[in-house]
């Protein structure tokens, strides 16, 4: 019994990636590299180009990085310090830019640019590498606020206040004393907000003007336009062992130390007034204006305004199967399953991480993070070529689509719940062993309703980015009665006519709000235990 | 502690395939049709009545089930990727700019449908029939009326001239299929298609990566300030139709003289277990019920001669009768060349 | 019964527990006592399962347990801290143990209370643990362990991080609780007043030894060694020479080193008549201290060569010169 509960928590996980992740992968490339394979590989860093794609792509995803965290950490400072209720909200509110499909946000992005004058001239950011950076900001604040606030709520205040005792000033206090304990939740953050920016692909095209390339483009452009498969598979190599790299570093700093985060004692502090109203009009500014432009687009009928577009949504247009309120149905049923694989295959995975023996956690932190660092056309074209035989042939069932969205939800789960349960302090476990509890049933017992706290932020994740996801799965075969609002969106957008750009925008908009009440709904389902932490 | 984990493994495979092996459709070659089910592969701009395919499963018994694959380019690759084991049973949307690929990959069986006399012979590209013309759209240049401040331009030479400048947006070869085909049409209709990109660059022209970028950003009707886009023949009847409030005339018009023509294929996929059913729904593509239903939906034109176009089509578009056309063997050969010449010239 | 044999646990080079034996009758509470870093923690670690050890055997009634895992024990422990579930409301708290034994819920609940009330906190159930103070998280700890009605419970410096009165509150009482269950109990603590008051048996460690075993108030007036004496906080240590003489005149023991006991001394008058042949030195009040309602005084003997503190029941003032007699019977030599 304790050993088939042991198994399972390897082996669930571990089938769950090798099926759906790796298998397709590894056969995809090796397609792809058959014959000549190594040669072009070859042939991609001799090409100045190539060189350059590859440079870019590493270095326009760390500097979204750094520019992210340094955007967000002050908002993540004020969730910590909030009390739960709000603190949940703002986690569900900054959320919301992870749903907006990259066509509506870069419409968004190049109406300000034009509104305030960036569009052209001397402080021109569209078709610039600022505004790819932009985007990226406003797209992954989410990851840091969330990742690190809710962390940084769990750890003990007063460490803090010993500091400031001694006469350290808050600056001081902050670099000295916090800092060096969120490592382990900034690293988790920059290594998601990283990988992202790394396969980031609707806004390079939109955004960064016809010049700008990443691995990422490159990789739709031979294998799409091209249909250079070849050449593809080369830059999804080149794109893997960049990943594994940076996992293997991120990995590095999330272990050093871990820090104890039982029994955090909280104090009520008082947050300056100036400080407060300074970050909630930053993060007005950041995620509320290209917010703002949408919602505004969504009323605007003629010359005026109305609800015209809303009301519209309940109707059929020919343009899609069904009225566009109902592709949320399928987008919610999607996410809802996605979700639970995520939820339950990331969190398996994380509890091996954390316990396994060394090898084997390496290995599964290294594994269930690089779906979120690899090409959706590398992951949707594999799984067609390999799932594709009787007795496993997916390509045509629904599973698919949420299998292909866990995917990607699970590096989240697993890179916030991961430092949670390290930071759970030992002799909890030890406690519930003395009182009788079997190993697994400690982690039952323990590790999962205290890890809960991340797992939460990472089910949050996972169904957010489930309700937004268009890459991994636009490279899959979809069937055309599940169409998914998202998808619903895009092909609104796709024909021209006033009217269903209105309800493209109202659509958006609803996907907002519907993400923003299902993370507090998620989030507040996790009941007292959160509170206390 | 071995032996339970391959215990586990095998039973969550076991479990696995029960699972998709539930979820899989039932194949079985019948000679029958009635309660087959096929599947019909297509891309994401796919739309149709809901009657219409009911009318399809009412005549012959056969089930369509749609299945969507991003835009024609993935689809065509998806396609080529599952060879010999495909996806579904019958392609639609494939077009002249992408077909020498897919048949050059074997991806049909050779298929003439009898309805086929009801289509011109200019759109029968595919001597052997392995794939069927169903429509025809033709990507042209597009031009808000009132934002224009000029006379519209009437050749697609005028693009370069002074009083266009900074007015054009065009989309990324290398990424937008309207783009790729606009670029065909600047070579099918220019010896020194280079010179006349140079000229274009030099008069500011704007390189969107997508059609909704190019036309919901950068042109008119999304806010934008250029006034002139690469388009479809068909989009001024989408102005008229999706207008809010509603409107008479398009506020759009077309240079018919930038018109490339792209056409649609259907194509029994190799490999299809359901030959028959297949066959069938190629030939109900060029009955007037579903020929009639295609141009409100995706906003294309039927190809057979006795389909009819609803009056909003006759009253905001007109057909040219000389498009730019090419032979989609030459744009397989060329494409890698052309769009990394046209890439140094715009982008260079 | 519970004896430990010759335990041993080496970290690496350090060895933190050096074949340490030593038994706990039924019921009664066994004391380890030393300073931090003696091996006490880890020594109990090793009882509770959590830790292995390198050599040595755990006999719990007839039978060597040093195999079992720590769930497997059926032993009780308060941790230092508490460990306290978080994510759990006190009353899930003390009913955890009986979960893992698959107790029924009326039962737990009933089981519950009763040890809510047998450390007065009797309607804390539904309380969340966070919001408790010090003292009774440290009852609900105390619950806890004793809810699944182990066969030994073991302490881990349980009362370390109260404050004063609560502490004092609590070494009276956990032992009045302790002897109600009738559950034999190891404590570790580097307190000798709290060993002192909870145990029926010290055990004294240093540097992962034993160093001196007995029951308190044995081993408070027979330290044995002086490393034992000076962790007791015995002040007065003295060598006395062949013939008893010390250099500020002569004592009735020895030779060899002693422990003079603080409550050896009675001060008598100089002039007056000497009740008996025992000597008599004079030396300086140079402090005088009211401590746990007794009088602590500290004197320099004449020639200043030794620094002294007794007890004394007459009233003495800093700066007078008086003189003492001592009481042999309270004088124990040590090695």
């Amino acid at each position: 019994m304790r050993t088939a509960a042991k198994a399972l928590t390897v082996a669930l996980p571990a089938v769950f990636i090798l099926v759906f992740f790796a298998f397709p992968v590894a056969n995809l490339l090796s397609t792809g590299l058959v014959g000549g394979g190594l040669h072009v590989l070859g042939g991609l860093f001799g090409s100045g180009r190539e060189r350059g794609v590859i440079w870019f792509t590493v270095w326009q995803a760390a500097v979204s990085t750094l520019l992210t965290l340094a955007v967000a950490m002050p908002m993540a400072s004020l969730v910590a310090r909030m009390g739960e209720r709000r603190r949940r909200l703002v986690r569900a509110l900054v959320t919301v830019p992870f749903v907006l499909p990259t066509v509506v946000v870069g419409g968004a992005f190049e109406g300000l640019f034009r509104r305030f004058g960036l569009d052209s001239g001397a402080l021109r950011l569209d078709g610039t590498v600022w505004a790819i950076l932009a985007a990226h900001v406003f797209f992954n604040y989410a990851v840091v606020v969330r990742t690190v606030g809710s962390y940084w709520a769990g750890l003990d205040a007063r460490l803090e206040e010993q500091a400031r005792i001694l006469g350290a000033g808050r600056w001081r206090t902050f670099v000295e004393v916090t800092l060096p304990r969120l490592r382990p939740a900034i690293a988790a953050a920059s290594a998601i907000v990283f990988l992202f920016s790394f396969t980031s692909f609707g806004v390079i095209l939109i955004l960064g003007g016809p010049r700008r390339a990443t691995i990422e483009t490159d990789i739709y452009r031979f294998a799409v336009t091209r249909g250079d498969l070849t050449t593809a598979a080369s830059l999804a190599v080149v794109q893997l062992v960049a990943v594994v790299g940076l996992i293997a570093l991120t990995t590095m700093l999330e272990r050093r130390r871990p820090i104890t985060t039982r029994q955090a004692h909280r104090v009520s502090q008082r947050v300056g007034r100036a400080w407060l109203w300074g970050n909630i009009a930053a993060t007005a500014l950041i995620l509320g204006t290209p917010i703002g432009v949408l919602v505004e687009r969504s009323l605007s009928v003629g010359d005026g305004y109305s609800l015209r577009n809303y009301g519209a949504l309940i109707h059929r247009t020919r343009r899609l199967p069904v009225p566009a309120l109902l592709t949320l149905r399928n987008s919610l049923l999607y996410a809802v399953v996605a979700t639970s694989l995520a939820v339950v295959v990331g969190g398996l995975a994380s509890l091996v991480v954390v316990h396994g023996r060394r090898v084997l956690s390496r290995v599964f932190d290294l594994g269930l993070t690089l779906p979120l660092g690899t090409s959706a056309v590398t992951i949707g074209f594999g799984i067609l070529i390999t799932l594709d035989r009787p007795p496993l042939d997916l390509r045509t069932s629904w599973i698919i689509i949420p299998i292909a969205h866990a995917l990607v939800g699970i590096p989240f789960v697993v890179r916030t719940m991961v430092p949670v349960l390290r930071g759970i302090d030992e002799s909890l476990r030890e406690a519930a062993a003395v009182l009788g509890a079997v190993p697994s049933r400690v982690r039952r017992e323990i590790d999962l309703p205290i890890g809960g706290r991340g797992l939460v932020v990472g089910a949050g994740f996972a169904f957010a980015v489930s309700i937004g996801e268009f890459g991994a799965t636009s490279f899959l075969p979809r069937r055309a009665d599940t169409i998914t609002a998202p998808v619903a969106l895009f092909r609104l957008l796709s024909t021209p006519g006033a009217s269903l750009r209105g309800q493209a925008m109202a659509l958006a908009v609803v996907l907002m709000a519907v993400v923003a009440v299902a993370v507090v709904a998620i989030e507040s389902a996790r009941g007292t235990a959160d509170g206390g932490m | 502690m071995k032996r339970s984990t391959v215990k586990v493994l095998t039973l969550i495979v076991a479990l696995g395939l029960v699972a998709t092996a539930c979820g899989s459709t039932n194949r079985t070659t019948a000679d029958t049709l009635e309660g087959t089910t096929i599947t019909l592969v297509t891309h994401d701009s796919f739309a149709l009545s809901d009657s219409t395919l009911k009318a399809f499963t009412d005549q012959t018994g056969v089930k369509v089930d749609i299945l969507e694959s991003g835009d024609a380019g993935t689809m065509v690759s998806q396609a080529i990727l599952s060879a010999g084991n495909p996806v579904g049973d019958v392609m639609y949307g494939i077009d002249n700019t992408f077909l020498q690929r897919g048949l050059d990959a074997g991806l049909f069986e050779p298929y003439a449908s009898p309805a086929l006399s009801d289509v011109p012979d200019k759109f029968k590209l595919d001597p052997q029939h392995r794939v069927t013309p169903i429509d025809f759209g033709d990507v042209c240049v597009n031009y808000w009326t009132d934002a224009l401040g000029t006379a519209p331009p009437t050749d697609l030479a005028d693009l370069t001239k002074p009083e266009y400048a900074g007015k054009l947006v065009v989309e990324n070869p290398e990424t937008s299929s309207p783009g790729f085909a606009f670029l065909l049409a600047t070579i099918v209709r220019f010896k020194d298609w280079e010179g006349y990109w140079a000229g274009l660059r030099a008069n500011d022209v704007k390189v969107a990566s997508g059609w909704e970028d190019a036309y919901y950003s950068d042109f008119t009707a999304g806010g934008g300030d250029r006034p002139l886009v690469v388009s479809y023949a068909s989009s001024p009847v989408a102005e008229v139709v999706y207008a809010d409030p509603p409107v008479d005339t398009a506020p759009t018009g077309v240079l018919a003289d930038s018109c490339f023509r792209q056409i649609e294929f259907a194509g029994v996929l190799k490999g299809t277990p359901h030959r028959a059913a297949a066959q069938a729904l190629i030939d109900f593509m060029l009955t007037p019920t579903f020929q009639d239903d295609v141009p409100l939906n995706m906003f294309v034109f039927p190809v057979t001669k006795s389909a009819t176009l609803p009056k909003v089509f006759l009253d905001n578009v007109t057909v040219t009768d000389t498009p730019l056309t090419l032979d989609p063997a030459t744009i397989e050969a060329n494409r890698d060349k052309w769009t990394a010449r046209w890439s140094e010239i715009v982008l260079g | 019964m519970l004896s430990i044999e010759s335990a041993t646990v080496r970290f690496g080079e350090l060895v933190a527990v050096d074949d340490v034996s030593f038994t706990v009758p039924d019921g009664q509470t066994v004391v380890l006592l030393g300073p931090s870093g003696c091996g006490k923690s880890t020594l109990l670690r090793s009882i509770a399962g959590l830790q292995p050890l390198d050599s040595g055997r755990i006999v719990r009634d007839g039978t060597d347990i040093v195999a079992l895992r720590p769930h497997e024990r059926g032993i009780g422990m308060m941790f230092q801290d508490h460990a306290l579930f978080p994510h759990r409301d006190v009353g899930r708290n003390v009913e955890f143990g009986l979960r893992m034994k698959a107790v029924g819920s009326g039962e737990r609940r009933e089981r519950v209370s009763e040890m809510l009330r047998l450390v007065g906190l009797s309607g804390f159930e539904r309380r969340t643990v966070t919001n408790l103070s010090g003292g009774e998280a440290q009852r609900v700890a105390l619950a806890r362990a004793l809810a699944p009605a182990p066969g030994l419970l073991l302490l881990d410096e349980p009362l370390g991080s109260l404050d004063r009165e609560l502490r004092d509150r609590l070494v009276d009482e956990l032992p009045e609780m302790l002897r109600r269950v009738g559950i034999s109990a190891v404590h570790v603590t580097h307190d000798h007043d709290e060993a002192f008051a909870v145990g029926d048996q010290v055990v004294v460690m240093g540097a992962g030894r034993v160093l001196r075993v007995g029951p308190p108030m044995e081993v408070w007036a027979d330290p044995c060694t002086e490393t034992v004496a000076r962790f007791l906080g015995h002040r007065n240590i003295v060598g006395v020479g062949a013939r008893g003489q010390v250099p500020w005149g002569e004592i009735s023991v020895g030779p060899g080193r002693v422990v003079v006991l603080p409550d050896a001394a009675t001060v008598v008058d100089p002039g007056g008549t000497r009740i008996d042949h025992r000597p008599s030195f004079e030396a300086d009040v140079v402090a005088s201290r009211f401590r746990g309602g007794r009088r602590e005084v500290e004197v320099v003997t004449i020639d200043g060569s030794a620094r002294l503190v007794f007890l004394l029941v007459r009233e003495v003032i800093v700066g007078e010169r008086i003189s003492l007699v001592l009481d042999p019977r309270r004088i124990s030599p040590i090695e």
